[in-house]
């Protein structure tokens, strides 16, 4: 491999995570490392370019988080596999950390690429942001790049060894990074099945308010998406996912409930 | 959370699709949220 693809490859690799494709990034960083470290190219510059392109990546999502604010993060809720938890579970921790979850959100599946987004929701100055996804960038990249350059020698072994399988060894990965794919996708498939099964639409909610049928509403977001967002829908009780467990009482027993977020 | 809800003995729990989001974009009439009441009671 020369140096210039392997440059190439760790780039990509990084971006195309950082996007939010399913990508490993973080094991062909370990890969680019070792193979630079072996002489195919410089560590530092593996290091950098890591680093480089999820800052790249995070920027673009951190703009896009600004101009479109929620709908951005359901659609990268949509993406992984459990979108309702995603949403909840990203909000929480973003609010809890605030830009300190940008340090350490390449660590953290799901957290990835929906930091960035959701800080350009909450309107984090640019700089601010650069700062912290550059820095939190820097951290995950130089894990890889450490690993890689540490244990060059048996990451090379490991590589050679699957290289004497040949042209069938390369098919058979990629047919099972391709089945991988494939069986996410199925299991996000029938998840939104029975989800759908069972939901209103607000065309249905609003029908039934119409009709006075005795509904308790639950409004469901964050204190950051209601200062976002200042309205509800009418008669709707506000419980944030965080004060969930011990305010769920309020919530009267005797009807039928219909909860929402944003 | 739907599902705690329904552990907890509430019959009939479901979420609304599209959120608040597909409530604002059909047209619906929506009230002003006052931050205090969910801080007072918590």
């Amino acid at each position: 491999m020369s140096s210039l693809l392997n440059y190439l490859f760790v780039f990509s690799a990084s971006l195309a995570e950082n996007i939010g494709l399913p990508v490993p990034a973080w094991p062909l960083i370990v890969i680019s490392a070792a193979a630079a470290a072996d002489g195919h190219g410089s560590v530092m510059l593996v290091f950098i370019l890591a680093a480089l392109a999820a800052v790249a990546a995070d920027y673009g999502w951190f703009l896009f988080g600004r101009k479109r604010g929620s709908k951005v993060l359901r659609l990268l809720c949509s993406i992984s596999l459990n979108p309702d938890s995603c949403v909840r579970n990203t909000q929480a921790t973003f609010e809890h950390y605030g830009l300190k979850s940008l340090l350490v959100s390449k660590f953290v599946p799901g957290l990835n690429t929906i930091a960035p987004p959701m800080a350009g929701m909450l309107k984090t100055p640019t700089g601010k942001f650069l700062l912290f996804d550059g820095v939190g960038a820097m951290l995950w990249s130089a894990t890889a790049v450490l690993v890689g350059f540490i244990w060059h020698r048996e990451v090379d072994r490991i590589l050679g060894g699957a290289s004497k399988f040949g042209r069938g060894g390369l098919l058979l990965a990629a047919a099972l990074v391709g089945g991988f794919a494939a069986f996410k996708y199925y299991q996000r498939r029938r998840y939104y099945a029975t989800l759908r099964a069972a939901r209103l639409s607000a065309e249905e909610v609003h029908a039934m308010v119409q009709q006075g049928t005795d509904l308790v509403i639950v409004d469901l977001r964050s204190r950051s998406s209601l200062k976002v967002v200042p309205t509800k829908v009418p008669g709707a009780l506000l419980i944030a996912p965080e004060e969930f467990e011990q305010r769920y009482q309020i919530i009267p027993r005797e009807h039928d409930v219909v909860m929402y977020c944003t | 959370m739907a599902r705690l809800l329904h552990d907890k003995g509430y019959a009939s729990v479901r979420p609304m699709l599209g959120g608040l989001d597909a409530w604002l974009e059909a047209g619906f009439p929506v009230e002003a949220v006052v931050l205090e009441e969910s801080a007072a009671a918590s």
